[in-house]
């Protein structure tokens, strides 16, 4: 349970705290790779995209070949947190949420057209 | 109706078969398809609900009549393939090949149909014996999509009956279909995926092995693909003998020859070495080749949708920046209020009958002239131990677990998870912790119980240990005195509650921040590793089934309460009567006790009787309160007093301050779990060490938060 503040920047703070004590920030790690090539993590709310390449081994991969991930299959970005992580994919019918440090592992080719109301 | 099962799948189905059922049925299919919906829905209330045999994975099993035969149904654990190693996979996967059901029933959401056939494509590989429900059609026709079951039957060459099982639509056809099939009635001609021809070579080359290996080896072209793969639990069936002895239906271990199996993995070695991406992928691309070209037949999808439409604005406000947080928190508020003032007055009736039946067995020992320490000990102490923990706890778990059941089944929680997630990611931990802690307000027995949905096992132990953290009902009601009675006090009467609700979620505050606290130390130490993948399916919002619901969580709820009472607080009664009734010299030991233990309490804030009231109230946190009263007063018994200014002055006259009051409340919500879900986390993790230190971290927190706010309060002489 929370306390009922009327804006978000408490939860930034219990963020920022987290981050101190664990000496972890995510957004550092995970956006290295977007530099290079077209990642799912850089794909926008509302945009397709193509899956070309899963920068996964082992069960990792196995869990998102198993829920339709693989090469060729087109996603859309439905929907962030409010914290920025993770986003939820329209995944082959079905929406699922994924890590930020997990989908800048997932090489995409964006597909331009903006899907309309989303 | 338990079975107990000791040596194997198959040897359970005999037992099965002897307890006079005709025949077996598997219920499987992906999580959120209203699988176990339509397994109540089919065996009404002749359920059993135990273990997998070694796993913390739940088993249910029920009985289904139809016709003068008796099929027993067994829900398999919802899984998207069976392709992995995950623990609930195996369970499926193992049951489906060696379980030898007669019939499987595959649960499909109808709304996501492609992925779904995945785990439909895959069962039908391994058994001809399939019933495909095509459930949640009233969803499906409400996000536009239309599908044609004759073509979708054709194509997968086994029955496929539509149902809204949540309306009972459709479950007498899907009944009729798996009586069929299950009598051979209905012939299959289950849709075998094609394989790349690099791997079906390999297949082709390696199977002859290994049947020669184990005789009469069912599904041996399945089995071969995951020796293919490398996978190491069926090496290890393989090699204890287990696979041979499942294969059979003799019950004896014959252990395949080592220079045989050195052979067959040789062959395994240079067929698998030619190959060159993993296995595993051609396998998936395969089959869902095969799934979107048989899906795309069978979809007929209109354009427009309403409820896709609904669903997405939902979830825009839902997780939005702005409201996202303060709408979470308000259900959670809401549902705490609900719980706390609609528990009050069941709470007080309960007690009023409970005292009342009280009196009638004193009455009833009076006139057996029983000795007057066994009437104090049975009644005084064990009986009213028991009639407290039932009175406080009853009420309100009966009323916030089917609410807390209605927002999963609506579909809320998942949210929930989405828009913590990334809190607990940074400490190291899995998004679905958030569920796990909002359960464990209810009860963190129940809680931890519910950290089974963490699939890897580093983060499940990390929502194990920290669970206590967050408050449970039996704390609530302590939680609540100490705010309204102390801390509230400095206030004006106007605006008391409302200082005293602020309090309240302040302490609860402290508790989450102690749980991602300590979630983030454990990951940095003793549970150092990578986070694991992260998935979270987010349902399509969904109407819950009230009655069920109500059922279920109400009776099972209910009937966990008055067993752990019976078992838990009971002898804690005693104990306590005990201890405050046998003198050494002119004190009780009570008072003995609690001399001993003063200066540790002091020097956190406390003193030395709260401190013995959590220590002997460890199987029942409810009972803190009484106990203290208990002490203070000197009384023989566990007494509530009415009045709260008459409970202030008499914890005042003990030498209680606000700063007693805070570091109490810091230390229920900071300190040791109860004895039950010490319990349960011992049957969940099965190791000492974690049950250990589910104990110990706790403690050590409490203990020095404690000391920082009372050292500080003294310092500053605040008192």
């Amino acid at each position: 349970m929370f306390v009922y503040p009327n804006n978000i920047y408490i939860y930034l703070t219990i963020v920022k705290l987290c981050e101190v004590v664990t000496g972890m920030n995510s957004r550092e790690i995970s956006l290295q790779n977007e530099k290079e090539q077209e990642v799912l993590a850089g794909i926008g709310i509302g945009e397709r995209a193509r899956i070309l390449e899963l920068q996964f081994k082992g069960a990792h991969r196995r869990r998102l070949l198993d829920l339709g991930l693989l090469p060729g299959t087109e996603v859309i970005a439905v929907m962030k947190s409010p914290l920025g992580s993770p986003i939820a994919y329209a995944i082959r019918g079905s929406l699922i949420a994924l890590r930020r440090e997990d989908t800048s592992k997932i090489i995409v080719k964006r597909e331009n057209e903006k899907l309309k109301g989303e | 109706m338990s079975v107990k099962v000791k040596v194997s799948f198959i040897q359970e189905k005999h037992e099965d078969l002897e307890k006079g059922h005709d025949y077996l049925v598997a219920l499987a299919g992906n999580p959120n398809t209203g699988k176990s919906t339509v397994f109540n829905q089919l065996t009404g209330l002749k359920q059993h609900v135990g273990n997998w045999p070694g796993k913390t994975v739940v088993r249910a099993e029920g009985t289904l009549e139809y016709q003068g035969n008796r099929y027993k149904l067994i829900d398999l654990p919802g899984t998207y393939s069976l392709l992995s190693n995950a623990v609930d996979e195996e369970i499926a996967r193992n049951f489906i090949l060696f379980g030898h059901p007669e019939v499987v029933i595959l649960v499909v959401d109808s709304t996501c149909l492609e992925r779904n056939l995945n785990l439909v494509l895959q069962v039908l590989e391994i058994s001809d014996h399939v019933v495909v429900c095509l459930n949640l059609m009233d969803e499906a026709a409400k996000k536009g999509i239309e599908i044609d079951v004759n073509q979708l039957s054709r194509d997968l060459g086994v029955p496929v009956i539509p149902t809204i099982a949540n309306k009972g639509e459709g479950l007498k056809e899907l009944i009729e279909s798996v009586a069929k099939v299950a009598s051979g009635r209905t012939h299959t001609r289950p849709h075998h995926f094609s394989l790349e021809p690099e791997i079906s070579n390999a297949v082709e080359k390696v199977t002859p092995y290994l049947e020669k290996l184990v005789e009469n080896i069912p599904n041996s072209r399945w089995i071969t693909l995951f020796l293919l793969e490398g996978d190491a639990r069926i090496r290890e069936t393989l090699e204890t003998g287990e696979l041979a002895r499942r294969a059979h239906v003799n019950k004896k271990v014959v252990k395949p020859k080592t220079s045989e199996l050195k052979e067959l993995y040789r062959l395994i070695e240079e067929t698998s070495s030619s190959i060159q991406e993993p296995i595993h992928d051609y396998v998936v691309t395969s089959i869902y080749a095969d799934a979107e070209s048989i899906a795309s037949r069978a979809i007929q999808r209109s354009e427009s949708s309403s409820k896709h439409d609904f669903d997405a604005k939902i979830d825009k406000i839902i997780t939005s920046r702005k409201f996202g947080f303060p709408i979470m928190t308000l259900f959670l508020i809401g549902l705490f209020w609900i719980t706390i003032v609609g528990a009050n007055v069941p709470s007080q009736l309960l007690a009023d009958g409970l005292f009342l039946i009280e009196e009638h067995l004193a009455s009833v020992f009076k006139s057996l002239e029983a000795p007057l320490w066994l009437e104090g000990f049975v009644i005084h102490g064990v009986y009213r131990g028991l009639a407290w923990v039932v009175s406080v706890m009853l009420p309100p778990m009966a009323i916030f677990f089917p609410l807390f059941t209605i927002l999963e089944d609506v579909g809320f929680l998942p949210r929930v998870a989405f828009n913590l997630d990334r809190l607990f990611q940074w400490s190291g931990a899995h998004g679905k912790q958030a569920i796990t802690m909002c359960m464990g307000f209810g009860c963190n027995a129940a809680g931890v119980i519910s950290c089974r949905s963490i699939s890897s096992p580093r983060e499940r132990v990390i929502a194990i240990l920290t669970n206590n953290f967050v408050p449970c009902n039996g704390r609530w009601p302590t939680l609540i005195l100490m705010a309204t009675m102390f801390v509230a006090g400095i206030v004006p009467a106007k605006t008391s509650s409302l200082f005293a609700a602020v309090i309240l979620a302040i302490i609860t505050l402290v508790g989450i921040f102690a749980t991602f606290f300590v979630s983030a130390l454990l990951s940095k130490t003793l549970l150092k590793g990578e986070n694991s993948f992260f998935m979270l399916e987010m349902p399509s919002y969904r109407r819950p089934q009230f009655l069920p619901v109500l059922y279920r969580s109400f009776i099972e709820r209910t009937i966990k309460v008055l067993y752990r009472a019976v078992v838990v607080a009971a002898p804690a009664g005693g104990i306590i009567w005990i201890l405050g009734n046998v003198y050494i010299g002119s004190n009780s030991l009570m008072t003995i006790l609690a001399g001993s233990l003063s200066s540790i309490g002091r020097l956190i804030g406390l003193d030395g009787m709260i401190l013995l009231a959590f220590i002997i109230a460890l199987p029942a946190n409810e009972i803190i309160i009484p106990t203290i009263i208990m002490g203070y007063t000197g009384a023989s018994v566990m007494t509530e007093i009415a009045s709260l200014a008459e409970l202030q002055a008499l914890f005042v006259a003990n030498g209680f301050t606000i700063v007693t009051a805070v570091c109490l409340m810091l230390f229920s919500v900071l300190h040791f779990p109860c004895g039950t879900v010490t319990y349960t986390i011992w049957k969940e993790t099965r190791s000492l060490k974690w049950t250990i230190l589910s104990n110990l971290i706790p403690l050590t927190v409490a203990f020095i938060a404690c000391f920082i706010v009372a050292q500080l309060a003294y310092l500053i002489g605040f008192v």
